[in-house]
């Protein structure tokens, strides 16, 4: 009996001095789970990384970008003015980014006064920005003045209107002023980005709210009309649509010659 | 024997995308033509939307990763081998990733980008090879 005793102790012994080296090296299976789970963390860490690192796509365009661009093409812009310095006749126009009638007058008569009046040189037309139906108005406003520094005014103007959303809806938004810039290639984005925030911007608005302040402005879209260099006066629009603006230019024209 | 060898061949092939992937870097840093990459893809794929990993050139962080595991293999232990194994195991899964990007997605294959991914994956089963080898020695 003691000696069976003797024996099991002395495997038990055995069996302590084998355990520390065995509790040092873990299971076969251990290891191998330990080095998957390590090995799925890093390729999921990496993939993460690498698709996170992705730049942000570019903001997509506005829809009538093109038309707008033939529609200017060929006509000298400068800053605020559209058209030949020397056109006999100016028609500065008031109007607010956010207000549709602006928008309607804009997108239906423009075109017309562009192509009958601005492209053969009897007309250059000077933008005079307001922003005073929200936060969003002056967001746009400051994008347009932006790309008028680049000489751009005109076609981010019409884009805008043809693009145009329910007044402080959130249409006009960082977003939007992006896509409006990114439909003009010839438009320097990063330049455009820095005006937005820049004085000659904030003059420019300046400039433009005290003339409408001293013609007495009372909403928009507002048009003044005369001979280049003289005094302007206020058009009796009766009409958005072409009809509503283009008698009066050409009664002018007539009285210029 | 076998294990010299292993060890042998689990430092040489690090050097070797270690190599590789300073010329990579050379190439993302200068303007390389077609002669450096014979595959006339590496352009491509160093300048396309996947090139980086939180910001870092891939082959920078390619870099990195071969350094922990040159500093793996020499921890003694089942400690060093469990980790470089899953770091090379980790590793070579993402270099298919990178591979499947070129065919697929990017449609370009930059071949030293494909050598280095080859070498990760090699190294991979290298050390796989001697985790399972070496599984009951301390």
């Amino acid at each position: 009996m003691s000696e069976a005793n003797r024996s099991k102790r002395e495997q038990h012994a055995a069996v302590l001095r084998a355990a520390p080296s065995a509790r040092r090296t873990p299971r076969p299976r251990t290891q191998f789970a330990a080095a998957a789970t390590v090995a799925l963390a890093i390729a999921a860490l990496a993939v993460v990384g690498n698709l996170s690192s992705r730049p942000a796509p570019p903001p997509a365009t506005l829809a009538g970008a093109a038309q707008v661009t033939t529609l200017l093409q060929g006509i000298p812009q400068h800053g605020h003015s559209l058209g030949r310095a020397d056109a006999p006749l100016t028609l500065a126009v008031y109007v607010d980014p956010q207000c549709p009638y602006c928008a309607v007058w804009d997108t239906r008569t423009m075109p017309t006064i562009v192509d009958r009046y601005v492209r053969p040189g009897r007309l250059k037309i000077e933008f005079r920005g307001l922003a005073f139906l929200g936060a969003d108005s002056l967001r746009g406003l400051r994008a347009l003045q932006a790309a008028g520094l680049q000489n751009r005014l005109f076609q981010t103007e019409m884009l805008l209107y043809a693009n145009q959303g329910t007044e402080n809806s959130g249409w006009l938004s960082e977003r939007f002023v992006a896509q409006l810039a990114a439909s003009f290639p010839t438009i320097d984005a990063a330049r455009f980005a820095a005006d937005r925030s820049g004085s000659a911007v904030d003059t420019a608005i300046a400039t433009a709210q005290a003339q409408a302040d001293a013609a007495g402005l009372n909403g928009t879209p507002s048009l003044y009309l005369g001979a280049s260099g003289g005094p302007l006066e206020k058009l009796d629009l009766q009409a958005l649509d072409p009809s509503g603006t283009t008698p009066a230019i050409d009664a002018a024209l007539k009285a210029a010659s | 024997m076998i294990r010299r060898r292993l060890n042998a061949c689990s430092l040489t092939w690090p050097l070797i995308a270690a190599g590789i992937a300073i010329c990579l870097l050379t190439l993302n840093e200068r303007s390389a033509g077609s002669l450096a990459c014979p595959t006339s893809g590496c352009r491509i794929v160093q300048s396309s939307a996947y090139a980086h990993i939180f910001g870092l050139p891939l082959a920078l962080a390619g870099l990195v990763g071969l350094l922990a595991l040159g500093g793996l293999l020499s921890v003694k232990g089942y400690i060093g081998r469990v980790v470089s194994a899953g770091l090379a195991a980790g590793s070579a899964l993402f270099a298919l990733y990178l591979i499947g990007l070129q065919l697929f997605v990017i449609g370009a294959v930059c071949a030293w980008c494909t050598a280095n991914d080859t070498i990760a994956v090699a190294l991979a089963l290298l050390l796989c090879y001697r985790l399972v080898a070496g599984r009951n020695d301390p």
